[in-house]
C-alpha cells in the first residue's frame, strides 16, 4: 500500500495564490487598503514571472516520497517531548514520511541565484511551494486509504513544529532509509539536502482525533510573523 | 584463478540481519561485533550458495556515522572483516574473497550538501586504510549516488592502500543516480582514475538494468559488476516477490555480453546465490570466451589494455558527472572565456575571489553552447593552485560541461584534477622533455586527455615540417607513459597574420597532416588569428571554417560570438555531422536578418508602463528586451539620466547600460554614481516600503542598477582609476546553514548601492568570517542564518569576531532572527530586509 502511494508523485500545477501571499508576506498591497494598492501591471507582470518558474519547478522536480508504518509498540524512539506524545496518543500506528523533489531542482536554483536573483527568490517560493502541495498530497491519498480501512489519520507534524526537536531529523531519516530510498540526506547541522523536503510524523487512529496543531502554537516564527500581525493565518487560504 | 571463470557475489545482507534480530535504528556493524556467529553464518551461507566474492558487514562504518561512538572505526572495521575473513578461508574447496564494503558517507557533499571534497576524502582514508590491515582483499564502493563521492573515495584508496578498487553506483529508472550522475559518466571517469571494476547495484531488478548496463559497457573495457534487486518490492506489501529461479533467468542475459561479475542486492538471499550458480554451470556455453579472457585478465592485472578498448567500439570522452562529450572526431567548441589574460575585470574577480562573476561567465558560454570549458586562473603573484581548486569548484556548481585544465604548472594542473568531477582535458604539454616528464605523470595517473603543443623551448615552429617534427616528439612521450594516442589533443599553434602572415597556412598544413596521419585530436586557439586587426571576426570565422575541413575538431573559441558558433552549425551540417541538419535548423528556424538600423518606435512594451517592467524582464532565461530612446532626444545628458532613472525603475539592464555609456561621456563615474543610480535605487526601495514594490521588482531593479555599476567598473579598471566603492562589507550564511538565497538577495541589492561585498557563501565557519574581515578590515559583517538550530553559530560567530578584537560592526538578519535576539547575542543592526541593511550600511560608511 505505501509503495503504491509513493510511486504516485506528480505535480501539475502550483497554487499562485499561495506563492503571491508568500511573496514577502507584506500583503497590505494585495489587500487593497489605502493608498498602497500596486498598479495592476505590476501585478499582471508578478504574475508572468510566477507562472514561469512555476513551469521551470515543474520541469525539473523530481517528486520522490517514502513512508514506513511503526506499529505503537515501536514507536517510543521517536517520541521526543510533549507535543508529538499528543499527537500520537491514542494512536495504534504512527506514519514516517518523507518528500523531497530532488537535486536537479537544486541546481537549477544555483544557476538561477547566479544569473537572475529575481528569478532566483521566485524560484525558490514556487520550489517551496511544489514541495509543500507534494506532501499535502501524498498526505491526502494516505488519508483516503486509511479512512478505507475505517481508521483515522491525524494531522501532519514535522520536527521543529512545537517542542518537537529538529534533531529528530536524523532519526527519521534512518528508520525511512531516506537516503537510499530517495536520496534525502541531513548535513551535521539536521538541514535536509535537498532543501526542498519534507519530513514528518501522523498518527493513525480509530477514532478521529480533533486537529490539535493547525494553528501557530507549534511554529517557530510565530513572534515575528507578519500574517499573525494583520490577524491572518498562512495555513488559511 | 581460473581466467574464464565467472565470479559470484553475494546477496543481501541487511535483511539477513534483520530476521536475525537487528533492530529498527541499531547500527548493523556494531550488532555484527556483538553476534560475530549471526555475521560468520550467514557469510557461510552464501559461500555455500556460491559466492566467490562475500563482503564484509562494513558498509556504514565512516567516522561521521560513528560520530559519539566509542568504538574506533577501526576497531568495528577489524572485527566485522575478521569475520569475513574466517568464514572465507574456511572454505575449502575454493578461494573466497573479502571485499572491504564501503557505502555512501551518508551527507551531500558540496555544492548541494556542506561535505567537503577533503573531508570525504579522511572519511575514505580511515576507513580503506583500516580494511586493508585487517586483511580485506578488495575495497567495494557500492550504493553510491554522487561520482564526486566516489572520486574521493577512490583517490583515497588508490594513494593510501594496494587494494583492488571496485566501485558499483545506485541508478534509477531514468537513467540517473539521485545525485544526476550519467552511467556513461560514470564509466569513462572511474576507468579514467584507473579503478579494477565497474558497476550497478541496488535500485531495480535485473531485467530493468539492462539499459544501464548496456549504457556502461560502451564507455569501459573493464569488468563489469552486475547486483541488482530482487525485482521491485510490492506495492501493496514492500516485500520482494521475486524468485530466485526468475532472478537468475533475467541474470542470464547478462553473460552473453560479457558481464561476469554477478551477485544480488535487496531482496535476495543464499538461495538466489544458489540459483546463480546454477544457472552459470548449466549455461556457460552463453558465455562469450573472448569478454571472459579480457575481463579476467583485467581483474588479475589490476587494468585492462587501453588499446583493447578502441577494438571493442568503445566511445571515447571527456564528461562531467551528468553529460559526455564524445571526442568521435566530429566538431566541438570549447569555451574560451574563463581566462584573466589581457582581462582586467576577470583579474580583479579572480584577485577578489569574485565567484560569481567568474560562474557567470560559465553560464553565459553554456547557454551560447559551448560543449566543453577551459579553465585558466593565471594570475602573477596569486596561490594559482588554490584558485584552480575554487574556480572549478565554482563552475561545476552552475554548468555541467565538462573542463579543460588551462596551465603548464604541474601543480595547478593537478589541483584542477582533483577538484574536477568527471573526466576532463588537460592544456597543455609540448615538445620539451622537461615538461613532458613532470606533466604527462599528472595527466596518466588521472586518465586524463592532454593537449599537446607543437612547439619547443627553442621557439615558435617556423613551418609545418617543424610543427610535425614536434607532434613526433610529443607522441613519442605520450606513448612512452602509456597514454592512449585517442587522448592526445595536438594545438598546431595559431599565429596573428598582421604580425607572421605566411604562418596561417603553415597552421593548416600541419593540422591536416596531423590529423590525417596520426590518430589523435586537433585543437586551435582559433581567435588569435585576427589579433590587431579591423573586423577581427571575419578572419576568425574564415580560418575556423578552414581548419574545421582540415581536421580541427576541438576549436578554443569564444561562444558568445553569434558568428563563431553560427559557422560551427554550418560546418557541422556541411560535413555531415549534423544529421539531417537538423540542430542547424533548429538554431536558424527562427533567425530574423539583422536590420541595419533599428525601427522607428520599437519601444517594448515595458516602457508604456509606469513601472517595474512587464514580463519582459520576469523571463526566467532574464534576457531583457531594450528599449530604444523614443521619439525624446537621446544624445543629450539630461535626457539620458532621465533615461537611466526610468530603467532603473522598470529594471532593464541593456537600457542603463546604454544610458550611463551616454552618460560617461559628459559626467564623473562618481558623479553617476551618486546622483544618478542612487537616488533611482533610493526611490525603489521607498516604493517598496511603501508596498507598492514587490521584492522582485526591487531585485530587478537593482540587477539594472547593477549593468550601470559594472560598466562604470570596467570603465574604472580599464583606466586604473581609483575605486568607486563605497565601502567593503562581508557577508556569509553562517557555519551549518545552507539556506542562503536571503544572503544573496542582500548582497545584490547592497552591490547595486554601490558597496563592495565579499561574498563568503554559506555553511561558513566563524574563524574564516573572522579572519577575512581583519584582513580586510572591513567595517561591516553581514550575517544570515534561516533556522533555530543555527542560530547559535550566528551568535558563535559574533563571539569569535569579538574575541579577536575584530572592529567590524555587525548586522544580522534572517527567517528566525528577531531584533531582541540580535541584541542579545551582540549584534550592532538587526536587518528585516535587504532594504534595512542598506540603511545599516549607511550607518556605518556614510551617506
Amino acid at each position: 500500500m505505501l509503495e503504491e502511494l509513493c510511486q504516485n508523485m506528480v505535480l501539475t500545477s502550483l497554487d499562485h495564490g499561495k506563492i503571491l501571499r508568500s511573496m514577502d508576506a507584506r500583503l497590505g498591497a494585495l489587500s487593497g487598503e489605502e493608498d498602497t494598492q500596486p498598479d495592476p501591471d505590476l501585478i499582471a507582470a508578478l504574475q508572468e514571472q510566477i507562472r514561469q518558474c512555476e513551469t521551470e519547478v515543474l520541469k525539473c522536480a523530481s517528486p520522490r516520497a517514502v513512508l514506513r508504518i511503526l506499529p505503537a509498540e515501536e514507536i517510543q524512539p521517536i517520541l521526543s517531548g510533549h507535543d508529538i506524545c499528543r499527537l500520537l496518543s491514542g494512536c495504534t500506528e504512527a506514519v514516517l514520511m518523507a518528500v523531497t523533489l530532488g537535486s536537479e531542482l537544486e541546481k537549477r536554483l544555483m544557476i538561477e541565484e547566479v544569473t537572475n536573483m529575481s528569478n532566483a527568490y521566485v524560484l525558490d517560493l514556487c520550489a517551496s511551494q511544489a514541495v509543500e502541495q507534494a506532501a499535502d498530497d501524498l498526505e491526502q491519498r494516505l488519508r483516503v486509504q486509511i479512512l478505507r480501512e475505517e481508521k483515522y489519520l491525524t494531522n501532519r507534524f514535522s520536527p521543529g513544529y512545537g517542542d518537537y526537536p529538529i534533531q529528530m531529523q536524523g532519526l527519521l531519516l534512518d528508520y525511512l532509509n531516506a537516503g537510499r530510498a530517495i536520496g534525502l540526506t541531513l548535513t551535521p547541522t539536521n538541514l535536509m539536502v535537498p532543501r526542498k523536503s519534507i519530513t514528518a510524523v501522523l498518527g493513525i487512529s480509530p477514532e478521529p482525533k480533533p486537529d490539535l496543531y493547525g494553528n501557530c502554537t507549534h511554529c517557530p516564527l510565530q513572534t515575528k510573523c507578519a500574517w499573525r500581525a494583520r490577524g491572518e493565518r498562512c495555513y488559511q487560504s | 584463478m581460473n581466467k574464464k571463470q565467472l565470479l559470484l557475489l553475494d546477496g543481501a545482507m541487511g535483511t539477513m540481519l534483520q530476521k536475525a534480530g537487528l533492530k529498527s535504528g541499531e547500527k548493523p556493524e556494531l550488532f555484527g561485533m556483538e553476534h560475530p556467529d549471526v555475521v560468520a553464518g550467514i557469510h557461510r551461507s552464501y559461500i555455500e550458495a556460491g559466492s566467490d566474492v562475500i563482503y564484509a558487514n562494513t558498509f556504514g562504518v565512516n567516522s561521521r556515522k560513528y560520530e559519539g561512538c566509542p568504538i574506533p572505526v577501526p576497531d568495528v572495521i577489524a572485527a566485522n572483516i575478521a569475520t569475513a575473513r574466517q568464514a572465507a578461508d574456511s572454505c575449502a574447496d575454493r578461494k573466497v574473497r573479502v571485499a572491504l564494503d564501503v557505502g555512501p558517507i551518508g551527507e551531500l557533499m558540496e555544492p548541494l550538501g556542506t561535505l567537503s571534497f577533503e573531508e570525504a576524502y579522511e572519511c575514505f582514508r580511515e576507513v580503506v586504510c583500516a580494511g586493508e590491515q585487517a586483511g580485506a582483499d578488495l575495497v567495494i564502493f557500492e550504493t553510491m549516488t554522487d561520482l564526486n563521492e566516489v572520486r574521493a573515495a577512490v583517490l583515497a584508496a588508490k594513494e593510501n592502500t594496494s587494494l583492488q578498487i571496485w566501485v558499483t553506483m545506485t541508478f534509477e529508472k531514468n537513467g540517473r543516480t539521485f545525485a544526476g550522475t550519467d552511467p556513461e559518466a560514470m564509466a569513462l571517469t572511474l576507468d579514467a582514475l584507473g579503478v579494477d571494476a565497474v558497476g550497478v547495484n541496488c535500485s531495480l531488478g535485473p531485467e530493468d538494468l539492462q539499459p544501464i548496463v548496456k549504457r556502461i559497457l560502451t564507455r569501459t573495457a573493464l569488468p563489469v559488476i552486475v547486483k541488482p534487486n530482487a525485482g521491485l518490492p510490492d506495492p501493496r506489501t514492500g516485500l520482494y516477490a521475486m524468485t530466485p529461479e526468475r532472478f537468475a533467468r533475467e541474470m542470464s542475459a547478462y553473460l552473453p555480453v560479457g558481464i561476469h561479475i554477478l551477485g544480488g542486492c535487496c531482496g535476495t538471499r543464499p538461495s538466489f546465490i544458489e540459483a546463480l550458480r546454477r544457472m552459470v554451470r548449466g549455461d556457460s556455453s552463453a558465455q562469450n570466451p573472448e569478454d571472459a579472457s579480457a575481463c579476467a585478465d583485467a581483474l588479475t592485472d589490476g587494468e585492462a589494455d587501453a588499446y583493447d578498448a578502441v577494438d571493442r567500439g568503445i566511445l571515447n570522452g571527456v564528461c562531467s558527472a551528468g553529460r559526455v562529450v564524445n571526442l568521435d572526431g566530429k566538431v566541438h567548441t570549447i569555451g574560451e572565456r574563463i581566462n584573466p589574460t589581457g582581462k582586467k575585470r576577470f583579474q580583479q574577480a579572480l584577485r577578489d575571489r569574485d565567484m560569481n562573476y567568474i560562474m557567470k561567465c560559465a553560464i553565459d558560454q553554456t547557454e551560447a553552447g559551448a560543449d566543453i570549458l577551459d579553465i585558466n586562473v593565471g594570475l602573477p603573484g596569486a596561490d594559482e593552485a588554490a584558485l584552480m581548486t575554487d574556480v572549478v569548484r565554482a563552475v561545476q556548481s552552475v554548468t555541467d560541461l565538462p573542463l579543460q585544465i588551462d596551465s603548464t604548472k604541474p601543480e595547478v594542473i593537478e589541483a584542477g584534477l582533483r577538484a574536477a568531477c568527471g573526466r576532463v582535458i588537460v592544456n597543455s604539454v609540448n615538445a620539451e622533455e622537461e615538461t613532458c616528464r613532470k606533466i604527462l605523470p599528472i595527466v596518466k595517473k588521472y586518465g586524463s586527455c592532454v593537449v599537446g603543443l607543437a612547439l619547443q623551448k627553442s621557439g615558435m615552429p617556423k613551418d609545418a615540417a617543424e610543427r610535425i617534427e614536434n607532434v613526433e616528439t610529443i607522441l613519442k612521450f605520450t606513448d612512452e607513459y602509456g597514454i592512449p594516442r585517442r587522448d592526445v589533443i595536438i594545438d598546431c599553434l595559431t599565429l596573428t597574420i598582421s604580425a607572421q602572415q605566411d604562418q596561417a597556412m603553415e597552421t593548416l598544413h600541419a593540422l591536416e597532416y596531423v590529423s590525417k596521419n596520426y590518430d589523435v585530436h586537433c585543437t586551435l586557439g582559433v581567435s588569435n588569428i585576427s589579433f590587431g586587426l579591423p573586423q577581427r571576426k571575419q578572419i576568425t570565422v574564415s580560418f575556423l571554417t578552414q581548419a574545421m575541413f582540415c581536421g580541427l575538431d576541438l576549436p578554443i573559441i569564444n561562444p558568445n560570438q553569434l558568428e563563431i558558433m553560427d559557422a560551427v552549425a554550418s560546418y557541422r551540417a556541411l560535413s555531415c555531422q549534423d544529421e539531417s541538419c537538423s540542430a542547424y535548423i533548429e538554431r536558424f528556424a527562427n533567425r530574423q536578418d539583422t536590420p541595419v538600423s533599428a525601427p522607428a518606435g520599437s519601444v517594448s512594451k515595458a516602457a508604456s508602463g509606469d513601472l517595474a517592467s512587464g514580463a519582459n524582464t520576469a523571463s526566467v532565461s532574464g534576457q531583457a528586451e531594450n528599449i530604444t530612446p523614443g521619439s525624446e532626444a537621446s544624445d543629450s545628458a539630461s535626457s539620458a539620466a532621465h533615461m537611466l532613472h526610468q530603467a532603473i525603475l522598470r529594471g532593464l539592464p541593456d537600457e542603463v547600460r546604454l544610458q550611463t555609456q551616454t552618460l560617461l561621456e559628459s559626467r564623473s563615474a562618481m558623479q553617476i554614481i551618486e546622483e544618478y543610480l542612487i537616488p533611482a535605487l533610493d526611490e525603489v526601495g521607498d516604493r517598496y516600503e511603501k508596498q507598492q514594490l514587490f521584492l522582485p521588482q526591487l531585485i530587478n531593479a537593482a540587477n539594472a542598477a547593477s549593468a550601470g555599476f559594472d560598466l562604470i567598473k570596467d570603465r574604472i579598471a580599464k583606466t586604473d582609476g581609483e575605486s568607486v566603492s563605497r565601502g567593503t562589507i562581508v557577508l556569509a550564511t553562517v557555519e551549518g546553514d545552507i539556506h542562503d538565497i536571503g544572503k544573496n538577495i542582500v548582497k545584490v541589492v547592497l552591490e547595486n548601492y554601490g558597496y563592495t561585498v565579499i561574498d563568503l557563501g554559506r555553511d561558513v565557519p566563524p574563524q574564516k568570517i573572522r579572519d577575512v574581515a581583519m584582513e580586510q578590515n572591513v567595517k561591516l559583517v553581514g550575517l544570515s542564518a534561516l533556522m533555530t538550530t543555527t542560530l547559535p553559530a550566528m551568535e558563535k560567530t559574533i563571539q569569535v569576531l569579538r574575541e579577536a578584537g575584530c572592529t567590524a560592526q555587525v548586522v544580522v538578519g534572517g527567517a528566525v532572527v528577531t531584533a531582541q535576539y540580535a541584541q542579545e547575542i551582540g549584534a550592532d543592526f538587526y536587518a528585516k530586509d535587504a532594504k534595512e541593511t542598506v540603511d545599516a550600511a549607511r550607518k556605518v560608511f556614510g551617506a
